[in-house]
């Protein structure tokens, strides 16, 4: 009787090693490439020398410092403002996108999903800097509008949180579509086809069937464009004008201006903190729906 | 033909650096303030002094030269380093740099008392005024005063990047212009900031202060003078600098000894040349970095392109950088959150 528990657990033993061994590369890469710099991180912020950003000894100073400033506190609303901005909209736009590429039959699909996140290919920093051009005082928008005399003087598009939205949306909107895409496994046309067949018209189809069907890749995108703009350094900054101050250009100026390496290390680990708990019930949430 | 004579020349070579020959590491600003350096003050060093080289290394920025400087404390491989003096005053809390004496750097006793930092550990070599940029083609009547930049008529013109030295200098300049003193109280400077901020289009200027002003995208722009006016020289002249005739002042720049360099006596020999007359000489009239050394002799004319109007030059100022330094990130965060976060 106890000869199958017996054989039963060294292959599930050699099972194991070997998970461990295939394993084994990619948890060295995390510990060099993200855990050890997440300690360092972590200790830096409890330094008592501003200089010395590893050592010294330990005090809660910077992130008394960060939490009871109320200009920082501004900084991190300002962050998630731009975060749900930016993933309500590029959810918004990629989302018909996202559902054309689910649902077509054609034989072009595989270019046309290619060409939606072709914009992934250019660099964020590059597609930035055409936003700058676009939407600048003398930019193509700008441009077009006096030149049809609708305005005197040029809109404010850049330089604001506004060109910062716009850019930003337009450059994660590639992953929003990609993540849509992948969370539409439950859509079907056969279900289309049998409420259809029961009378619903092609908006009660979409109301009933499409959008409860779709909301989980709808989650996911905006989750994932959301983490992102939370956590975008270069198109804040460079479409911000200086006027969006978000956590991530707040750790750069404390980093590199001021040199306070523990009050940037602290401020990154108030917003991992931060940022970590609204994913998880974010998360929580999704999951109770899908269930 | 030639290439037989290679073995032997290479052999020449090798034995003449292994005669005493003694290499050090110096590190500071890059672009042209890199190529300006190697040409005006290392090479006529080198050719002076044949038993040492130097090797220049870039650094991006003051901040990075402190990561490194930081990460080799206990074993430097830099000898010298060329760094923003707020930076450096950082960097002697820290304890990274070794204080001169006059018997190993003669020329510190041509310094001006300002000029000698943390009981000479470290040494302001050159300043780089702080002015106001004009784009040439679309600004036909150039500033002359810092308050020109409330002018109405530049409304969404100026680009004026202020979270960082350029705001810590022009605080104490626009204090004093309005008649304050900065040791006392920089809420003029504050306010003066204030009456210009709905002029300025970005407080971000990309990719830099100078860029702006040539493309066009705004009319004026606070930066730096010597680059600027190397960018008129080289780029048609499209930028223009105005000296505004209220005075100016300088982005410090410090020359310092690593602590614990292995080559502590040539980089001093270094350092003492180039904190001399002729190489301070050399480097304001090509680099148009105003000189520290109190016993150069600006042609009037290289004097004009450093300072502006004798009016201006009159009214140059300096700052005391020690007491500046600690009250840098303050004033940072000020002008952050007083003038750029509700403009």
């Amino acid at each position: 009787m106890s000869t199958p528990t017996l054989s039963s657990t060294p292959p599930k033993r050699r099972h194991r090693g070997l998970l461990l061994v295939l394993l084994a590369p990619g948890l060295l890469a995390l510990l060099a490439t993200f855990i050890l710099p997440m300690a360092w991180l972590f200790r830096a912020s409890f330094s008592d020398s501003v200089m010395a950003a590893f050592g010294g000894g330990w005090t809660l100073t910077h992130y008394l410092a960060a939490v009871t400033d109320p200009f920082y506190w501004r900084v991190a609303l300002n962050t998630l403002t731009l975060g749900v901005a930016v993933s309500f909209f590029a959810v918004l736009l990629g989302y018909p996108i996202a559902l054309f590429l689910a649902r077509t039959q054609s034989r072009w699909r595989g270019v046309l999903t290619a060409l939606a996140v072709a914009p992934l290919l250019t660099s964020a920093v590059v597609r930035t800097y055409g936003w700058m051009v676009i939407l600048g005082d003398r930019g193509v928008v700008n441009g077009s509008l006096q030149a049809l005399s609708l305005i005197d003087t040029p809109l404010r598009l850049s330089n604001n949180s506004f060109g910062a939205t716009v850019a930003l949306v337009e450059i994660l909107m590639p992953y929003a579509i990609l993540a849509m895409l992948a969370g539409f496994g439950r859509l079907s046309t056969q279900l289309e086809e049998a409420a259809a067949m029961l009378g619903a018209n092609r908006l009660r189809v979409f109301w009933r069937i499409i959008l409860p069907l779709s909301l989980p890749g709808i989650l996911t995108g905006a989750l994932l464009v959301f983490v992102m703009a939370i956590s975008s350094f270069v198109t804040p900054r460079l479409m911000g004008g200086g006027r969006v101050f978000v956590l991530g250009t707040e750790v750069f100026n404390e980093a590199t201006v001021t040199l306070n390496w523990p009050l940037a290390a602290a401020l990154s680990i108030v917003l991992l903190v931060l940022f970590s708990s609204v994913i998880v019930i974010y998360q929580r949430a999704l999951r109770r729906l899908e269930e | 033909m030639k290439a037989r004579y290679l073995p032997l020349a290479v052999l020449l070579a090798a034995a003449g650096t292994a005669q005493a020959q003694e290499e050090i590491n110096v590190i500071g600003f890059s672009g042209v303030f890199a190529d300006n350096y190697q040409r005006l003050v290392i090479e006529p060093f080198e050719a002076a002094h044949p038993d040492i080289t130097v090797n220049y290394q870039p650094s991006r920025n003051s901040a990075e030269t402190l990561a490194l400087l930081r990460r080799q404390a206990r074993n430097p491989t830099i000898d010298v380093a060329l760094i923003d003096v707020s930076v450096a005053i950082t960097a002697n809390e820290a304890g990274l740099f070794a204080a001169l004496d006059e018997a190993s750097v003669p020329n510190l006793a041509h310094q001006p008392d300002w000029a000698r930092i943390n009981g000479d550990r470290t040494i302001a070599f050159s300043q780089d005024n702080l002015a106001i940029l004009y784009n040439t083609e679309t600004v036909s009547e150039p500033p002359t005063s810092w308050n020109d930049l409330a002018d109405p008529k530049y409304k969404g013109r100026i680009a004026a990047r202020l979270g960082d030295t350029r705001g810590v200098i022009l605080l104490p300049i626009l204090t004093h212009v309005a008649g304050g003193d900065y040791k006392e109280s920089i809420d003029p400077g504050i306010e003066a900031m204030n009456a210009f901020a709905p002029n300025v289009l970005t407080w971000d200027p990309a990719p830099d202060c100078y860029a702006v002003v040539q493309s066009g995208e705004v009319d004026l722009s606070i930066c730096w003078n010597g680059r600027s006016q190397y960018l008129h020289d080289t780029q048609d002249g499209i930028i223009g600098v105005a000296a505004p005739v209220e005075g100016s002042i300088g982005q410090t720049n410090t020359i310092n000894l690593i602590e614990g360099s292995q080559h502590a006596d040539a980089a001093q020999t270094f350092i003492d040349y180039a904190l001399g007359a002729e190489a301070q000489t050399a480097f304001a009239e090509q680099s148009f970095y105003g000189p520290v050394n109190t016993q150069v002799e600006l042609d009037p004319e290289v004097a004009q392109r450093i300072y502006g109007s004798p009016e201006a030059q009159e009214a140059q100022m300096t700052l005391d950088w020690p007491w500046v330094a600690e009250r840098y990130a303050r004033w940072i965060q000020r002008i952050n959150r007083e003038v750029i976060a509700v403009n």
